[in-house]
């Protein structure tokens, strides 16, 4: 026979509809939200791979200032087992955007070959295709105009490069820039007609299939090889594997996923506490049915059968309901992020099984687990404390007199709230959770502005001029730098020897320089934790040799990673190494040929990355706080219902008493809404707290460059009026919920 | 000398009421008048079903009567808003029922203010507690109590706004003898000292002894409705 405890079931549900339907509107969102994030992301990854293999892309490029003669180039290849191709390109402009230009003939069927998305090739010398992330950054259309310094072009196509799945300038920078820079294709033809100088660069091909370290190995020796043997003139050279072009989309589409699981545990592991209080207050709401039961003969793992079921099946339904949404919806959402921000190819949707595992599988025995701990820890009791409405032995029979000087309704609310202290912790820490949500979704925008207004402050100079030879300027206001680039962890630090500084200097005044020892700049002291009399290392870009730096300074100069030094020292420390001239200028430098100038930096370039960062995860942003305030919302009327269900019968009787309804819900909503209040108070400061060493720990391990963590004033009242506000929403809920509880409640004699 | 039926506190007139409908519809209260000096203590003694809880509740306000008027004081309780509702068992009401309905996490004190807190002139509690000899019990939980305790807790938090009317639902129905008659001598008196006027239903023929009037309720209707000559004191009851 069937346990007849199951008929319960269906009643059960209904009679507490409200509250299912919540847990399960909160796992159809959560499961959707991850199963088509993963789905997404794992099909995005797959595609990528893909796409690499087929599209042949490079194992390494290189760039020289000059063209590579055909003897360095065969002992290379025949050397090193490597086929280098010519990957020329010419740097176009069109409205102060840099477009890296290069012929399409260098690359089809070739080498790092690309995907028309929409429209054609080009094949007229008035045709351009252009990178798709850069085109939709700047809404151009296949058939559309395109005037550059070169002349007027029509967009015939827009494209995807296998080597250019992100748009990074230089591969130091900090972000890609799809505002402003983008890589177009032009015919042969097209390309040669082009007046703008030739940048030599080189991409190459191992001939066989090296493993990892071989890789490392060639590539370590090819470098020393052709910087020897170009008499230095290697500009860059960058293997595949530190490509940022290539790698910085992928890796930064599978550390989503690592978050995104951090993410998923921890709601689950939050929503799988929410069951367990759930559960526990079943328990103690049916406390004297389980005792009538129990005296009956029905056994603890009877009842915990009964009451396990409707919570896992809930749970199954929500995570059934979520993957069909995750699979459908979502996910298209997930990668229209991704599309936004990288040139991805064409992406097929793949079958995750991790997804299906993640998302249902694990919620459902961790649901289980918990609410199974619970239900063996709370049927524990012998049955006659059951009976007796309880479901342990109390043990403290006075409480401690309030003061008289309270009110009966604050008397009241304390009472409520040290009545359900277990349902309040487990409302503080879902709220702390949910203000960690909330404060990164908010937070990001008004930091990147930070950052931006930081960079605004303390850019050294109007325009820093880096050359490829010796050109002198006239002007005397110019003072004079000389500049090399070391690496310090995954970072690439920008090293300046100065000649001017302190009351010498118009733009270094700050600088009290030491000979021998060196100034750093804010964001590699904050990243690397460098403090003043410390010593740091600092290792050379093409070989393996190290330079232990000493710190006389700290300089509050944000945007990118500096390290001064008087002249004297930069040229006794890089005598060997390559170095380029340059100059700190107030004024655009007209009297430098264009042939002369390798890069000017000005603060424009500074302020690319966060304009990415906005750009790409603006969506991102709203839907963590969107999320967090739907779990504000859920926790809150969830563990408020809980409160008013347990006191039904008081509330009842308070009613029939004379007490108002404001009254009542004063004494048993608003008592909530303190808890809210505090619970807030203390959860605003720990989840800033916990974000900005959670900002610290991913912009250190995870990504180049350095954004100080800001938090803006406004967030802190932001969150806390976010929290008031579902407080309220609930409250208005539950007050109207209250008012509908029948006054015969008080009247059934139990 | 004050003559009975002068000072008319409660009024009711053909009162009426059923539940359900259709085949399953019961007649719970069946076309009753009968009114209520101030101060009388009256008993509605019937058995079970024959509607004597319906029409205390109907008095208090809680159930609403299907025709008939109701007056209680300057309150037509039949034909009241939430809001008259709420202030009519504010200003005039106690009530005290068989299953205590104590607040569990307010102590025994607080049980009782928030009685206090809701009239004007409320009574001392930390008298009452002396009073219902329940003030070494004051900051104690109600799950703590014995059910006479409890019940007087209960009482106390009814009187504590000194009300005019105490509505007694079945008060002794689940104690034992001797704690049922400390109950109905705290009843008593509390009639004499304040005043209070008071309606208890009970289905024990003995603790009607103890009022000075008498309705006997079957079936919805009253069959009996007589003043009692013969108080007999609640403390000589022999329950």
């Amino acid at each position: 026979m069937m346990n007849p405890l199951y008929k319960r079931l269906k009643r059960e549900f209904k009679s507490d509809i409200g509250k299912y339907i919540v847990i399960f509107l909160f796992i159809t969102i959560m499961v959707g939200l991850c199963s088509g994030y993963i789905v997404g992301n794992e099909s995005m990854s797959k595609s990528f791979y893909e796409t690499q293999e087929s599209l042949n892309v490079e194992d390494g490029h290189f760039e020289a200032m000059y063209e590579l003669s055909n003897s360095i180039r065969n002992a290379a290849q025949d050397g090193y087992k490597l086929t280098i191709y010519n990957l020329y390109y010419k740097t176009i402009d069109h409205e102060g955007h840099n477009i890296r230009t290069y012929a399409k003939e260098d690359r089809k069927g070739i080498i790092n070959d690309y995907e028309v998305m929409i429209g054609k090739e080009p094949s007229e010398l008035n045709e351009i295709a252009l990178d798709r992330t850069y085109c939709d950054a700047n809404n151009i259309k296949v058939g559309d105009k395109y005037s550059t310094n070169e002349g007027d072009y029509i967009v015939v196509g827009i494209v995807a490069l296998v080597d250019y799945s992100a748009l990074f300038e230089d591969n130091a920078d900090a972000m890609m820039n799809v505002k402003s820079f983008s890589i177009a294709l032009v015919t042969k033809a097209a390309f040669d007609n082009m007046a703008t100088d030739v940048n030599y660069n080189y991409a190459y091909k191992f001939n066989s299939k090296l493993s990892e370290d071989e890789a490392n190995e060639t590539n370590q020796k090819l470098m020393t090889y052709l910087y020897l043997m170009t008499g230095k003139s290697l500009t860059s050279f960058i293997p595949y594997a530190d490509n940022q072009a290539i790698q910085f989309a992928i890796v930064d589409v599978e550390n989503d996923l690592v978050f995104l699981e951090i993410f998923f545990y921890l709601i689950m592991v939050g929503l799988a506490f929410v069951f367990a209080i759930t559960t526990k207050n079943k328990i103690e709401q049916e406390a004297k049915t389980i005792g009538t039961l129990k005296a009956m003969g029905y056994t603890r793992w009877n009842l915990i059968g009964h009451y396990l079921l409707l919570p896992s099946l809930v749970t199954l339904a929500g995570a059934i309901a979520g993957n069909i949404w995750g699979y459908t919806g979502f996910k298209d959402f997930t990668t229209s992020l991704y599309y936004r921000s990288y040139s991805f190819g064409t992406f097929h949707t793949f079958f995750s099984p991790k997804a299906f595992i993640m998302t249902t599988i694990i919620p459902l025995v961790l649901v289980l687990l918990i609410s199974f701990i619970i239900l063996v820890v709370n049927l524990h009791a012998p049955t006659k404390v059951f009976l007796q409405g309880k479901t342990k032995k109390s043990r403290k029979a006075t409480r401690r007199p309030l003061p008289k000087k309270l009110g009966m309704i604050n008397k009241m609310q304390l009472r409520v709230i040290a009545a359900n202290k277990g349902t309040y912790i487990a409302m503080f820490i879902g709220l702390l959770f949910a203000n960690l949500i909330l404060v990164f979704g908010l937070c990001l925008t008004p930091m990147l502005e930070n950052f931006k207004k930081e960079i605004q402050t303390s850019q050294v100079a109007p325009y820093e001029y880096i050359l490829k030879d010796n050109y002198l300027v006239s002007d005397d206001s110019a003072e004079k730098i000389k500049v090399t680039s070391l690496y310090v962890g995954i970072d690439t630090v920008q090293v300046i020897g100065v000649e001017k500084f302190g009351s010498e200097s118009k733009f270094l005044s700050d600088l009290d320089l030491k000979p021998g020892e060196v100034v750093v700049s804010k964001d590699l002291y904050e990243k690397y934790n460098i403090k003043k009399g410390s010593t740091f290392e600092a290792k050379e870009e093409y070989s393996d040799k190290v330079y232990t730096l000493k710190v006389s300074q700290l300089k509050n100069q944000a945007g990118a990673f500096y390290v001064y030094m008087d002249m004297d020292t930069f040229k006794d420390l890089f005598k060997d190494a390559q170095t380029l001239n340059g100059y700190l200028s107030s004024e655009e430098l007209t009297e430098i040929p264009q042939d002369s100038i390798y890069t000017v930096i000005t603060i424009k370039d500074l302020q690319a990355a966060s304009d990415q960062m906005s750009l790409s995860m603006g969506d991102v942003f709203t839907l963590f706080d969107a999320f967090a305030i739907i779990l504000f919302l859920l926790i809150i009327y969830l563990l408020a219902k809980i409160v008013v269900e347990k006191s039904a019968t008081s509330i009842a009787m308070m009613k029939i008493l004379g007490f108002n309804p404001l009254e009542t819900a004063r004494a048993y909503n608003l008592s909530t809404g303190i808890v809210v209040a505090v619970s807030e108070l203390i959860a605003i400061p720990v989840s800033s707290l916990l974000l900005s060493v959670l900002w610290k720990a991913i912009m250190t391990i995870r990504m180049k460059g350095w954004i100080t963590f800001y938090l803006a004033p406004w967030i802190y009242f932001a969150m806390f009026g976010i929290a008031i506000g579902a407080f309220l929403v609930v409250f208005l809920i539950e007050y109207l919920k209250m008012r509908k509880i029948p006054l015969s409640l008080a009247l059934k004699r139990e | 000398m004050e003559v009975r039926g002068e000072n008319k506190f409660i009024e009711l007139n053909n009162i009426i009421k059923t539940f359900g409908q259709g085949d399953s519809k019961t007649i719970a209260v069946n076309d009753i008048s009968f009114s209520i000096d101030k101060g009388e203590v009256v008993v509605l003694l019937g058995p079970s079903g024959s509607g004597k809880t319906t029409l205390l509740n109907i008095i208090g306000g809680i159930e609403i009567a299907n025709s008939g008027k109701i007056r209680v004081a300057d309150h037509q309780v039949d034909n009241m808003t939430d809001k008259n509702a709420v202030e009519y068992r504010r200003e005039h009401l106690g009530y005290i029922f068989q299953s205590y309905n104590l607040i569990p996490n307010l102590t025994v004190k607080e049980n009782i203010e928030i009685g206090a807190y809701l009239a004007k002139n409320p009574l001392n509690v930390d008298e009452l507690l002396v009073d219902l000899g329940l003030e070494k019990q004051a900051n104690k939980l109600p799950m703590f109590l014995s059910g006479g305790q409890q019940q007087r807790t209960a009482i106390g938090r009814a009187v504590a706004k000194n009300p005019d009317l105490l509505l007694c639902d079945e008060p002794t129905g689940a104690l034992d003898s001797q704690t049922s008659k400390d109950i109905l001598v705290l009843l008593e008196k509390i009639n004499k000292k304040y005043g209070t006027t008071i309606l208890m239903v009970t289905h024990n023929e003995l603790i009607s002894q103890m009022a000075s009037r008498i309705i006997r309720m079957k079936d919805g209707q009253i069959i009996e409705d007589k003043l009692n000559d013969n108080i007999v004191k609640a403390e000589a009851l022999e329950l």
